[in-house]
């Protein structure tokens, strides 16, 4: 459903953020795109949904793409109520009358876990996992064919962001949307992803599913990234040897 | 047994009529190292900060925190300028927020030692040690530097670096690798612990990362809503946690269940002290809250390896 094919990105003054990656998503899977800052994920994910021009390369969509953020707060109108927010998507978006949108509306806040109170509420109201379902409920009210997360739920206390992890899950059982997931995130990763591409300085250091990625990574890079994860038992080391 | 290095004691704080810590009584041993776990509100950052009496002027605070016996609330300023500047150092969340932008790497190094009447070449012989301890290359070229041309896990290493120039008794560490990326986080921390155990450094750390900070602490104090709601050794996290929002959060983890089941989720959000229940705090997002866990407060007792607060623990001990 998505197709990236040799995507170069060169941003003013010749820095190369994006080099020569590949990947595609089936309808209805999973992907995650995982690197630290600089590896050029968010790069690819605004490419994909249109935020930025590629320099070269392709990407086919078959269907429209909605995106959603790590700070819901920004990407919210702060005047508007969450209903009013939802109906206007709806309204541009689709074909239904008043009365149609507002059963859609109650039926998307009723997916992502929020009640008709919530749709009277103005983004301030409301807590930042609230927020971030707002933020879902509004990309899958375009009734978009693929989702792109980036760092969607990096910024949400550990007991919401389980919350916003089985809504994912829910939501992709319900609608059968696919996911590109941007994140940093090993264990969110394994959770709700079926692949993931490792980026590093721009470039995909390996790919393939995640169980065979996770268990036997084939790159040096992909190791680092899995060993520094905090576990139990998990003695932090020093990379590198003192200097001076 | 020898008194604890810093130990707070019933601290209670609000601002106006709004309660930010019900109640706070923790203790950090000379060259241990104590966790303060929990989610966004629950008084972490407060609690640490009432350490050197970095508190909003409108906060009210009754008990007590007792640095080497003295409660710090009881200092005049000079002092309290001792504590902060020599005693206690402090690293937090943003390097980028502490470190002058307009000075050099040097210079905000240098400041405190010069400030004590170390000269200026002995002061920069000393943090160039400092930043070669820390994993900083370069070290005379990043001393000419300014913050801005360094990447933030360099420059955090540079905040270590200035917490351990005046060779402190206790860090103050406020989820000082949060901003930056995983595998240079793991550099960070395993610095701080060499350099702690090194020189026998107390650390409080703050972490919203359970898994982080057992790595890094000899115990874990998880709070919840302006309270310590369970205290147990690091190495016992997984095996010994007691309490029903300890347990809820280890297991709301992605990767505690096999992909794509569900994840135990806590009812509702973190709440503040302000908002959660006059009997427990954890109440009203608790699974087996009974009636009297909102209405009366449990109070920390011994349970197994640690300390936990909870009515039903304590009915079935």
């Amino acid at each position: 459903m998505l197709e990236v094919r040799n995507l170069r990105k060169v941003f003013k003054g010749g820095f190369v953020a994006v080099d020569g990656v590949s990947f595609s998503v089936p309808a209805g899977g999973s992907l995650a795109v995982v690197g630290e800052s600089g590896s050029g994920k968010t790069t690819c994910a605004r490419i994909v949904t249109g935020l930025e021009k590629a320099t070269s390369g392709t990407v086919t969509l078959d269907g429209t793409v909605q995106m959603v953020f790590q700070d819901p707060y920004l990407s919210l109108d702060r005047r508007q109520t969450v209903a009013s927010c939802l109906d206007e998507v709806l309204a541009h978006h689709t074909r239904l009358d008043r009365a149609g949108r507002r059963a859609r509306t109650a039926e998307l806040l009723s997916l992502v876990g929020l009640d008709e109170r919530h749709g009277t509420a103005l983004p301030r109201g409301l807590s930042g996992g609230q927020r971030q379902r707002v933020a879902i409920a509004r990309a899958l009210a375009a009734d978009p064919k693929l989702l792109v997360l980036d760092e969607a739920v990096a910024a949400l206390d550990v007991s919401i962001q389980a919350q916003i992890l089985n809504l994912l899950v829910d939501a992709r059982a319900a609608t059968g949307i696919g996911y590109l997931f941007i994140t940093h995130d090993l264990s969110v990763v394994r959770h709700v992803c079926e692949d993931v591409v490792v980026m590093s300085r721009g470039t995909v250091v390996e790919s393939g599913r995640v169980e065979r990625v996770l268990e036997e990574p084939e790159a040096a890079y992909t190791r680092k990234l899995i060993g520094s994860v905090p576990r139990p038992g998990w003695v932090p080391t020093r990379g590198v040897s003192r200097a001076g | 047994m020898t008194s604890p290095l810093l130990e707070f004691q019933n601290l209670r704080m609000a601002i106006g009529d709004r309660p930010i810590l019900r109640e706070v009584t923790l203790s950090v041993a000379a060259g241990e190292a104590v966790g303060l776990v929990g989610e966004s509100g629950s008084g972490k950052s407060m609690t640490v900060k009432s350490v050197v009496r970095l508190l909003p002027s409108a906060a009210s605070v009754s008990g007590a925190v007792l640095f080497e016996g003295t409660d710090v609330n009881a200092l005049g300023p000079k002092e309290l300028r001792r504590l902060r500047s020599r005693d206690v150092a402090m690293v937090f969340q943003d390097p980028r927020a502490t470190v002058n932008p307009v000075h050099t790497i040097g210079h905000f190094l240098t400041e405190v030692l010069r400030d004590q009447g170390m000269s200026r070449s002995e002061a920069l012989r000393k943090v160039g040690g400092l930043l070669a301890d820390v994993g900083v290359d370069r070290v005379e070229r990043r001393l000419r530097q300014r913050p801005h041309e360094l990447s933030g896990g360099l420059l955090q290493r540079v905040v270590i670096a200035a917490a351990l120039a005046t060779e402190p008794k206790l860090i103050l560490a406020d989820e000082p690798t949060t901003a930056l990326d995983v595998t240079t986080q793991e550099e960070v921390v395993a610095i701080l612990d060499e350099q702690r155990h090194r020189r026998g450094t107390a650390l409080l750390f703050i972490s919203h990362d359970l898994e982080l900070a057992a790595a890094v602490c000899d115990r874990i104090a998880v709070m919840y809503a302006g309270e310590i709601v369970e205290i147990l050794p690091a190495a016992r996290l997984h095996e010994d946690a007691r309490h029903p929002y300890t347990r809820a959060l280890l297991r709301s983890r992605p990767g505690t269940v096999a992909p794509g089941e569900r994840l135990e989720t806590v009812p509702g959000t973190p709440q503040s002290a302000a908002d959660a229940p006059a009997g427990c705090v954890f109440a009203d997002r608790c699974p087996q809250a009974e009636k009297d866990c909102r209405t009366t407060r449990p109070v920390l007792l011994p349970l197994g390896t640690g300390l936990a607060a909870c009515h039903l623990l304590e009915r079935n001990a």
